[in-house]
Formats: structure tokens, C-alpha cells, sequence
């Protein structure tokens, strides 16, 4: 099944999507907000697309909750739908800005003085990783003139080059030979806050020393990437002590575990990373697989043998990755792998300036965003709902989702 | 001003001040942790010399510089190599004492955050067309990046 793609032209630089609105950084450091729910009622050809236009660009998650499951039993309407999603992915959604000038809510400066290495959107507020540090600053929340407050915090002043948020306000710090970094955005006397000698600041935290180029949430744990240094499984688990007989749970840090004992290999030539329940690195021909289950504390005993998978015209020197349930993105310096879940390799060619996937959000887990010289694509990808997620062996498991 | 034996200088007559070329970015006997270059020292100094006087790409006693090929003046070209021997594209230049006494040395932006260019400096050579938009937010990211 191929994707659905609406382009927008522009001169765009970061994206974002939160809560209805779809945010679009300029190179001039404006940000455009649009109402996207707005966007795509606009551009429905007709009413009898309107459902399926809804679940793939609106409510890219309703298919997967349990509520589905019964109509999901009925082999006509997953045929109707699928038909419906395939047809859509036939049409040529193509838009310029004065063409949804009425869906656009704000256009106004960028709180941040430079242009974001990278954004998250996380509990009401964008979080910037700059050149100067981690910033802040509020959106969608009332009170504000703005759609996104003129009034920006910086909360660290490590120059870090990429961020990662996870359904919990907490983000994790990739800040190049400095290392990976844990900053949890909430009151200290959180009853999950946790403890450690890792802490060096004031809600910070250091999980490793050696090179971090980016990292990704892998349940409580993070996978650090790195093509400088080995990347490595930063693991949390949940630890139990009694309080006045009471059980009390906290998320404490455990330690380390290199690709090299994850993939049983000393080859370091090739890029690794994660995403909740599955481990890939890049090898000559294709693709090592790890399964990575939940875990609390022998976690390597959580680690499945390593899978090798080869890929048809694979350029094994990926500089970047993630991971979403309807696969696992690979970034090359000429193209993007799509390693879909149904086993088929979606490729879009040419040099990317931005990609994004938003695994941890609530409605746009099937959303790829692209942006390039003079356009973004929003891609939707709607074959997952069909799928097996215990076969799966690209994207995670919607299964264990939080 | 005391130089150290290993270097020597040039008087930029526009600006009064000293560029210093250090011995260990040049002769190898450092290579495992400094980058080398692979320009000579005329061209380091013309390098330099062009970078402050037609760029504004100095400020806080930090610089950064790039090698525009002599005939075309826009392609960028390669002037060092890093200590796992990459091509490196990127100057970067320091005025530690701040005195005016400045040195440059070819900087690995993957390896050494400290390393990476400015975004001002990135946003120049990008608006001048010296890189595309993807490569701008490569090496914004600390991302490999074909030059």
C-alpha cells in the first residue's frame, strides 16, 4: 500500500505537528501555524473520502485502538478502506500557502534567535536544541497573543544538535562529544523523579560520555547513536522499595549496553539505532534486527539474537534514523529508506534537509514529514493498521505503545 | 609579542593583527588527536587574510573560514583532513589570548561539537550559495555531510 502525500511549497526549514496544528519554520526564522484539521476538510475531493482523509492525516491512531477491533473482524470494510486509502495515495494533493491562507492561525517570529538543530513539542511547549542551549517556549496553551509565546527560557546552555521528547516531559540531549543528556521538565518532587549519581544539574542528567549525534525513547530507556563513538543502549527500569510498607516505584538509571554486545559484533563502521521495542544497525547488505522488550533489570537477558535482513540496493552508509510503527526511516546523504512494515521499501529520493516522524504522539504516529528545497511532503502511511504487530519485523510494536 | 618558536606571523595591514600558523596541524607529529592541513602555508594565510577582510564571519574572538576555489569563486574546497583521515572543509579560527594573535586549524564538526560551524556563519555561506539547504541543516544537525 502506498502512502498518501499533500505537498506544500514553501522555503521551509523545521515542522512540527501538535494538537491540530501543524507548525512550519521558515528560513527567515518565522514560524507559520495552520490549523491542519482545517487543511484537510479543505482539500477532501469528496464526502465519501472524507473518513478515510480523516483517519490518515487527522486521527492517525483511531485505527489502531481496541474500539476497531470488531470492525477490523469484517473483511469487507478492511477491503472498503483499504481501497479508499489506496485511492487517495493516487491523488496529487498539491498546495501553495495562498491557497489555505484561511487555515493559517499565526505567522510571526520564532521565539528562538537562530534557526532550531532540531524542535520537539512536548506538555504545551516547543523545546529548541541550539547553538546557545535548550529552549523553551509555551504554545496552545490560553493566554497567549501569539500562537507560540514570544517569551523564550533557556534551560541549559550546552549547544546540544538533537532532541528527542517522550510521552513523560522528559527529553533526551544529544550534544555531540559532550555526550547524552537527560533533562526532565517537571517539579523535583515528582514521585518518579529519578535519583542517581548521573545527576549534574538542577532536573539534568548524564547518561554517557562518549559521542551522541542523536538518540531515541526506547520505552523508559534510550538508544544513543553515534557514528563517532559505539552507540549504546542507555537502560531505566522501574525500581521498587517499600515505603512504610507501601511499594514505591521509582525510574532509576542502570547503566550502559554497547552495540557491541547488543549485535554479538565488533563492526562499528556502520550506524545503529532505536525505537521502543526494536534495535537495527546498518551492515554491507542490508539490516541487523534486535528485539528489545520492556524491561525491568537483566536486560540483556531482554535482548533477542540479532537478525540479519538483506535490502535490495541498500546504501549501508545511513548518517541518521528513527523509528515509527509503520517502520523504521533511514537517512542516506542522497535518499530516505522507508523500510515499511509490510516488508516493502518505500524510497524518496534526493537530499533531504528535514525529515520527521512523531512515533509519540497521539494523532500523527503515521505521519513522515519531508521537507526539502522548496516544499514539505506530509506523507501518511496507513498499511500498519492491517498488520500483524507481533510479526512485524520494521517499526515498532504498536502493542507495547504508552 | 612573544611567538612561539614552532610558528610566525603576518601583519594584516587593514587590521593590525597577527596570524600564526602552528607547527602540529601541519607536521604530522601530532596527527592522532589534531587535524592536519592540506593547504600550504601561503594558501593558509591567503585563506585567512581573504576570510577577515571580505567576511564577516569573526565575532567574540571566534572565526571560521572556508577555501573558495581561486578560479570560480564558489566551490568550496577541501583544506585538511581530520585524525581518521576525512576530507574537511571548514576553518576554524581562534584568537586565545585576545590580543589579535590568531591561528586556524581544519575543523571536524562530526567528532568536536565545539568544532561545528556558527549558524551565522552557516547562514552566510548558504545564502552566498557556497552550500545547498541540505547540507546547511547537515552540518547544523553534526551530520555527515558530502562537501
Amino acid at each position: 500500500m502506498q502512502p498518501i502525500k499533500i505537498r506544500i511549497a514553501g522555503d521551509f526549514w523545521d515542522c512540527q505537528i501538535y494538537r491540530g496544528w501543524l507548525y512550519l519554520w521558515t528560513l527567515e526564522n518565522e514560524i507559520i501555524i495552520i490549523d491542519w484539521e482545517k487543511v484537510i476538510n479543505k482539500i477532501t475531493p469528496n464526502r465519501l473520502l472524507k473518513v478515510s482523509m480523516n483517519l490518515a492525516f487527522v486521527n492517525g491512531s483511531h485505527l489502531y485502538e481496541n474500539a476497531f477491533e470488531t470492525v477490523f473482524n469484517d473483511r469487507d470494510i478492511i477491503k472498503l478502506l483499504k481501497a479508499k486509502f489506496d485511492k487517495l495515495s493516487k491523488i496529487k494533493f498539491s498546495l501553495k500557502l495562498k491557497d489555505i491562507d484561511d487555515c493559517i492561525l499565526y505567522r510571526h517570529d520564532s521565539p528562538f534567535p537562530e534557526l532550531p538543530n532540531e524542535t520537539e513539542i512536548s506538555n504545551n511547549a516547543i523545546f529548541a536544541a541550539t547553538d546557545i542551549g535548550l529552549l523553551k517556549s509555551n504554545t496552545h496553551t490560553s493566554g497567549l497573543k501569539f500562537g507560540v509565546s514570544s517569551r523564550m527560557e533557556k534551560l541549559w546552555d550546552c549547544p546540544l544538535i538533537s532532541i528527542k521528547a517522550n510521552l513523560y516531559a522528559q527529553i533526551a540531549l544529544s550534544a555531540g562529544s559532550e555526550g547524552l543528556f537527560q533533562y526532565d521538565n517537571r517539579n523535583s518532587d515528582d514521585p518518579y523523579f529519578r535519583n542517581g549519581d548521573n545527576k549534574i544539574g538542577n532536573n539534568l542528567y548524564r547518561l554517557g560520555s562518549t559521542h551522541s549525534q542523536f538518540s531515541n525513547w526506547s520505552f523508559l530507556s534510550i538508544f544513543n547513536s553515534s557514528l563517532i563513538d559505539p552507540s549504546y543502549l542507555s537502560v531505566t527500569a522501574w525500581h521498587e522499595e517499600k515505603q512504610e510498607g507501601y511499594p514505591r516505584f521509582t525510574k532509576q538509571f542502570v547503566g550502559n549496553i554497547s552495540e557491541k554486545e547488543i549485535f554479538k559484533s565488533s563492526e562499528d563502521k556502520y550506524l545503529s539505532w532505536g525505537g521502543d521495542d526494536k534495535i537495527y544497525k546498518s551492515s554491507k547488505k542490508g539490516i541487523q534486527i534486535v528485539d528489545f522488550k520492556r524491561t525491568y533489570k537483566d536486560d540483556q537477558e531482554n535482548l533477542s539474537q540479532p537478525l540479519e535482513i538483506k535490502i535490495k540496493n541498500w546504501k549501508n552508509q545511513i548518517i541518521s534514523a528513527g523509528n515509527a510503527y509503520f517502520g523504521t526511516v533511514a537517512e542516506s546523504n542522497d535518499k530516505l529508506y522507508i523500510l515499511k512494515s509490510d516488508n516493502e521499501v518505500f524510497i524518496e529520493k534526493g537530499e533531504v534537509t528535514q525529515w520527521k516522524i512523531y512515533p509519540k504522539s497521539k494523532y500523527y504516529q503515521n505521519h513522515l514529514h519531508i521537507i526539502k528545497d522548496d516544499y514539505i511532503d506530509i506523507f501518511s502511511f496507513n498499511h500498519d493498521f492491517f498488520i500483524d504487530q507481533e510479526k512485524k519485523r520494521f517499526g515498532m510494536n504498536h502493542l507495547y505503545s504508552e | 609579542m612573544k611567538l612561539k618558536t614552532d610558528t610566525f606571523y603576518i601583519q594584516n595591514n587593514k587590521s593590525d593583527l597577527y596570524y600564526a600558523s602552528l607547527a602540529y596541524h601541519r607536521n604530522n607529529t601530532r596527527k592522532s588527536e589534531k587535524s592536519q592541513w592540506r593547504i600550504s602555508i601561503k594558501e593558509e594565510f591567503q585563506v585567512f587574510n581573504d576570510c577577515f577582510i571580505n567576511f564577516s564571519w569573526f565575532d567574540n574572538h571566534i572565526g571560521w573560514g572556508i577555501y573558495l576555489d581561486p578560479e570560480t569563486k564558489s566551490n568550496m574546497l577541501q583544506i585538511g583532513i581530520s585524525t581518521i583521515k576525512n576530507p574537511l572543509h571548514f576553518i576554524k579560527y581562534v584568537d586565545g589570548g585576545k590580543d589579535n594573535m590568531w591561528h586556524g586549524y581544519p575543523a571536524d564538526y562530526l567528532r568536536k561539537i565545539q568544532d561545528k560551524p556558527s549558524s551565522i556563519f552557516l547562514n552566510e555561506i548558504y545564502s552566498r550559495g557556497f552550500i545547498s539547504k541540505p547540507q546547511y541543516s547537515k552540518i547544523k544537525k553534526g551530520k555527515k555531510c558530502n562537501l
